[in-house]
């Protein structure tokens, strides 16, 4: 069953700041470097502004 | 270099750089009335660093680099090149030109507002100082000290007090930087629609406007660099294009545009009338003015709305339709509406020389502005922490909230790298 994606927007930690990507711009990121960051804790997936838990954006990724 | 006594005309430029000082009190009341509440202190210190960050980098460099010796029309250098040496009358003109600098970085800090980090902005605001200002502002008045012009001065482009040189290379960068930096969180929905955020005071902004107004009178009217008889025209044409500006915009947004955000058109128009007038103050009459004004007001609101509702760029003081669009429009407004026994070419041609120099600007102002905010996207991140951003920003963020939504999601790795593995099959 096809599902929407639980967030829009991904905030990126970088140094001393943050990056914001669309949703579609993280999709276009290769697999290890979206591992790389969440396993580093650098990501916050966010819907219209508010947090959303990582499990449910990502399962929401794998059941598009 | 004239050490003095000092006459009307030394007066008038120190009064006049007082005008143009104030304008970033104008500056701070209007940022901080359009950015969410929360944002209101943090908005006001980025404002007041301006003056810090620009005081510094121009009297270092970029002074000596806009208004020193020329090579060849593309450079200012020389015993200029530190602003702190010049003495007598040049002082006058370095206070004066310093607030026209700390001008085109404060237009950058009001389309970023509401989610740059401090680093981000302090990089923009010192490469304005530094590079980005100074160099286009050679190339066009760069022969105001020393008599070798720069080259679109040479070629008789024509920008009297910086629609191009203040306005539109602060609002390209900035709209480069709103761009890449993306939107304040929440401002669209998932959908793409918009959303509208509060605004911690409107009322402030319009104080904002008005000191601003006010501050455009020493801008202009600043700008002969001498108390003669045009001061008093340019500044009625100044003022009859915020006007006519105001008025044309209100009226647009209520036939045209629903209502939608009218009381940003109002404004809007008002400070695109006083942009797009800053080219042409001197060159066109009180009726040239009215149309100068006016037709800001329309390509204001029609910018306003393409901007946010089609390119989905969110610039929360409107500084690129009114700087970036109307610094434009005010330069072509020389050829346009300038009366044609003050312009050094035929209409036409006058019209040509000042397309083109609108689209080097544009050209110039984009690619340095992309070049710094990419390699500052690349190496430290644009923005503060989303925590921060919901929290508001304030330049000692304790940072704990931002650790909570750091900390480990709890997935182990093969299930983190099984969801990952299924996501990239869709």
């Amino acid at each position: 069953m096809k599902s929407e994606l639980a967030f829009d927007q991904v905030a990126i930690r970088m140094g001393s700041g943050h990056n914001l990507l669309a949703a579609a711009e993280w999709l276009g990121l290769p697999v290890g470097e979206q591992f790389e960051l969440i396993s580093g804790a650098r990501v916050e997936f966010l819907l219209e502004g508010e947090p959303v838990p990582t499990r449910d954006a990502l399962r929401s990724m794998a059941s598009r | 270099m004239q050490e003095g006594p000092f006459g009307a005309d030394e007066l008038w430029l120190l009064v006049a750089a007082g005008l143009v000082f104030l304008m970033q009190a104008g500056f701070l009341c209007l940022e901080v009335g359009l950015v969410q509440t929360r944002h209101a202190t943090a908005t006001a210190m980025k404002n007041t660093l301006d003056w810090v960050v620009v005081g510094v980098a121009f009297s270092l460099v970029g002074f000596g680099l806009m208004f020193g010796a020329s090579a060849g029309g593309w450079i200012g250098s020389g015993p200029a090149l530190l602003g702190i040496g010049v003495g007598g009358r040049d002082s006058l003109f370095f206070l004066f030109q310093l607030g026209f600098a700390a001008t085109a970085a404060t237009i950058v800090s009001g389309a970023i507002a509401g989610r740059a980090s401090i680093v981000s902005y302090l990089v923009a605001s010192s490469l304005m100082a530094l590079l980005i200002y100074p160099v286009f502002g050679h190339w066009v008045w760069g022969g105001a000290l020393t008599g070798s012009p720069g080259w679109l001065e040479a070629i008789g482009y024509r920008d009297f007090a910086g629609s191009s040189v203040v306005h539109a290379v602060g609002g390209v960068v900035g709209l480069v930087g709103a761009w890449i930096m993306g939107p304040r969180l929440g401002r669209f929905a998932a959908d793409g629609s918009t959303r509208n955020l509060d605004t911690h005071s409107f009322s402030l902004s319009l104080l904002g406007v008005t000191v601003l107004w006010v501050g455009w009178w020493g801008f202009n009217g600043g700008s002969a660099l001498a108390f003669d008889g045009s001061v008093g025209g340019i500044i009625v044409n100044t003022n009859l294009a915020a006007c006519a500006g105001s008025l044309v915009g209100f009226a647009h947004a209520r036939r045209f545009q629903a209502n939608r955000e009218i009381e940003i058109k109002l404004v809007g128009g008002l400070l695109s009338g006083l942009v797009a007038i800053t080219a042409c103050a001197n060159v066109v009459s009180p009726l040239g003015a009215l149309a100068v004004g006016a037709s800001a007001g329309v390509l204001h609101n029609l910018a306003s709305e393409w901007l946010l509702r089609r390119a989905r760029i969110d610039d929360p003081v409107g500084a690129v339709p009114v700087h970036a669009v109307c610094g434009v429009w005010g330069v072509l407004c020389v050829a346009i509406f300038g009366r044609a026994d003050l312009l050094p070419h035929d209409r036409l041609t006058q019209l040509g020389v000042q397309a083109l120099g609108a689209g080097v600007c544009v050209a110039w102002a984009g690619a340095v502005g992309w070049l710094v905010f990419q390699a500052v996207r690349r190496s430290v991140g644009l923005r503060v922490s989303p925590a921060e951003e919901r929290a508001g920003i304030h330049l000692g963020f304790s940072g704990e909230e931002e650790a909570a939504n750091s900390a480990p999601t709890g997935l182990d790795p093969d299930e983190l790298r099984a969801l990952l593995g299924e996501a990239a099959r869709r």
